[in-house]
């Protein structure tokens, strides 16, 4: 047993805005501030301020609402000259014109591509959300550094124009924005969460760290 | 790199000393109760919970030695902990890929009995170029030590998600246990399995997991040979042991006999000229015969197997297709 000589860098988890204490599980590199709503991620520097959005539940709300963090991108995707049948072509250009906003999940998922990401489902349909800054309601941390966000989200938009015609054969001029952390609300129904939007269900036993979540939650509401 | 490794750092906030333990990200204060998070880490590490006891372990040791018909005297379990390394993520990438396409196209045939021509269909098999974007889970379990034995039986994936996770306190658990050491870092495993050319691994997380398994010593007549048992199933996952032959030595020394008979013979045929037998051939048998009763009946009855065995189990190695 011995001591290391030069420790690690330390910081303190404390929004630089309002001095709110940062909910933080275990394995969360970025957090959403309770008090002022300003997101924030851990980086080798220390804390660097993100972008923070949150969108509004839905009108009709029937069941609990949880909250879970995103990262969201803008994209700028475009299409130039090709090589292709015209259908294709035209149907890859409609495509990348349509992708301007792309959003992959920023909580644990146990084998996400497989269980079902909601992330590709919001960059596929681009659904029309009342999205609001500011102090809001509460949110886990992102297990996700934004970083590594950019990277699968370049390839969710990749993966989407690849439907309609082959990568390959495009020449394709694809601009990935900053993250942005996003709190997007689904319904908690205890053993599985629900989207409000596309209605698709995840089991509760998918998401790693949603027990820790809900205890996180409790604690803030208590 | 199996020491129990601790940090000093200071709060930020209160300038307080603390001390923190290896693979602790966020950690409060004890002075000033904030919340402190490392933007350093090392790999967390795990023990992974075993329920089956030392006496439960001999139990299965024994019920299995009755179903093989293996007798012996079981020693005392010992409990071995063996690192594995878990690695998961996301592997992205774009890469070129040649898709198999069937057509269908249609030929024309003169046929004599129609008196004319006629259109057939038939297939025609391609080859497209195409790429691929990929986005694909990662889920990786290895093992991060050479182990005594082989562990190809042993499904750490299956065990992982039956076990409960406890954090691993290196101390605690020498004194109960043999605990094997890491010998490359969670990162050399991962650069080793995923570095390919056109994909990446993101969002990568990795973990040490730490198993438990029961190693039973067995005295029997032949030797000591050990049986091991997975702490998490219960399942025997490898053994070693002496196995008699079916034939004895005293059998093999029988066939020096016919073969001295034979370079005997060979012997008088060249010496004498009066060959029943080709002498040749007869030296050859005699050799053969006699080198093999003297090999053969030179070992002992028994010999050390272990299971499983070497290239039994096919194993998927990289670059094979």
């Amino acid at each position: 047993m011995r001591a290391e000589p030069s420790g690690p860098r330390v910081v303190v988890l404390r929004c630089k805005a309002c001095r709110t204490e940062l909910p933080a599980a275990s394995h969360d590199v970025a957090f959403r501030c309770p008090q002022c709503g300003r997101a924030w991620e851990i980086e080798t520097g220390g804390l660097i301020e993100r972008p923070s959005y949150f969108v509004a539940p839905p009108r009709a709300v029937r069941q609990p609402i949880l909250y879970l963090p995103y990262w969201s991108f803008t994209i700028e995707a475009e299409v130039k000259a090709a090589f292709l049948a015209d259908g294709d072509e035209l149907g890859a250009r409609d495509k990348a014109a349509r992708i301007t906003r792309a959003w992959v999940a920023a909580y644990s998922i146990h084998r996400p591509t497989y269980v079902g990401e909601w992330g590709i489902a919001y960059t596929r349909i681009g659904p029309k959300w009342e999205v609001r800054s500011g102090h809001g309601p509460r949110a886990p941390g992102a297990t996700i550094s934004g970083v590594d966000g950019q990277a699968i989200v370049g390839h969710y938009v990749l993966g989407e124009i690849d439907r309609k015609a082959d990568v390959g054969d495009l020449d394709l001029d694809l601009e990935v924005g900053d993250p942005e952390l996003w709190a997007i609300p689904c319904y908690d129904f205890g053993d599985k969460i629900r989207c409000p939007w596309t209605r698709a269900e995840l089991a509760a036993s998918c998401l790693d760290d949603l027990s820790e979540i809900r205890r996180a939650l409790e604690r803030h509401g208590a | 790199m199996n020491e129990l490794k601790l940090y000093p750092i200071k709060c930020p906030q209160c300038g307080a000393p603390e001390v923190v333990r290896r693979g602790t990200r966020i950690t409060p204060c004890e002075r000033c109760g904030a919340r402190l998070c490392l933007t350093e880490v090392h790999t967390p590490r795990y023990e992974v919970t075993s329920n089956l006891s030392a006496a439960q372990a001999a139990a299965m040791a024994r019920a299995w030695m009755e179903r093989q018909g293996k007798a012996g005297i079981i020693g005392r379990p010992e409990l071995v902990f063996m690192p594995f390394h878990e690695i998961c993520g996301r592997r992205v990438g774009v890469f070129e890929r040649r898709v198999p396409e069937r057509h269908r196209v249609y030929k024309e045939r003169y046929d004599p009995s129609a008196g004319g021509t006629v259109v057939e269909p038939t297939y025609e098999y391609t080859q497209k170029e195409d790429t691929k974007v990929m986005v694909a889970d990662v889920e990786h379990m290895t093992p991060a030590a050479r182990a005594p034995w082989d562990l190809a039986m042993f499904d750490a994936r299956a065990a992982r998600r039956i076990a409960a996770l406890r954090s691993f306190d290196l101390v605690e658990a020498q004194r109960r246990a043999t605990v094997y050491a890491e010998e490359r870092s969670p990162d050399a495993t991962a650069q080793e399995r995923f570095a390919k050319k056109d994909t990446e691994i993101v969002a990568a997380s990795g973990r040490t997991l730490f198993f438990p398994f029961w190693s039973i010593p067995v005295q029997a007549e032949a030797g000591s040979y050990e049986i091991v048992v997975d702490g998490v199933s219960g399942n025997v996952i490898a053994w070693r042991m002496p196995e008699t032959f079916r034939i004895p030595g005293l059998a093999w020394a029988a066939l020096a006999v016919p073969g001295a008979l034979a370079l005997g013979q060979a012997l008088h045929a060249t010496l004498l000229g009066e060959a029943v037998i080709d002498p040749v051939v007869l030296f050859v048998v005699g050799v053969v015969g006699t080198v093999t009763a003297l090999f053969r009946s030179n070992r002992p009855d028994w010999r050390i197997r272990s299971w499983p065995e070497a290239g039994a189990i096919p194993r998927f190695e990289r670059g094979e297709g």
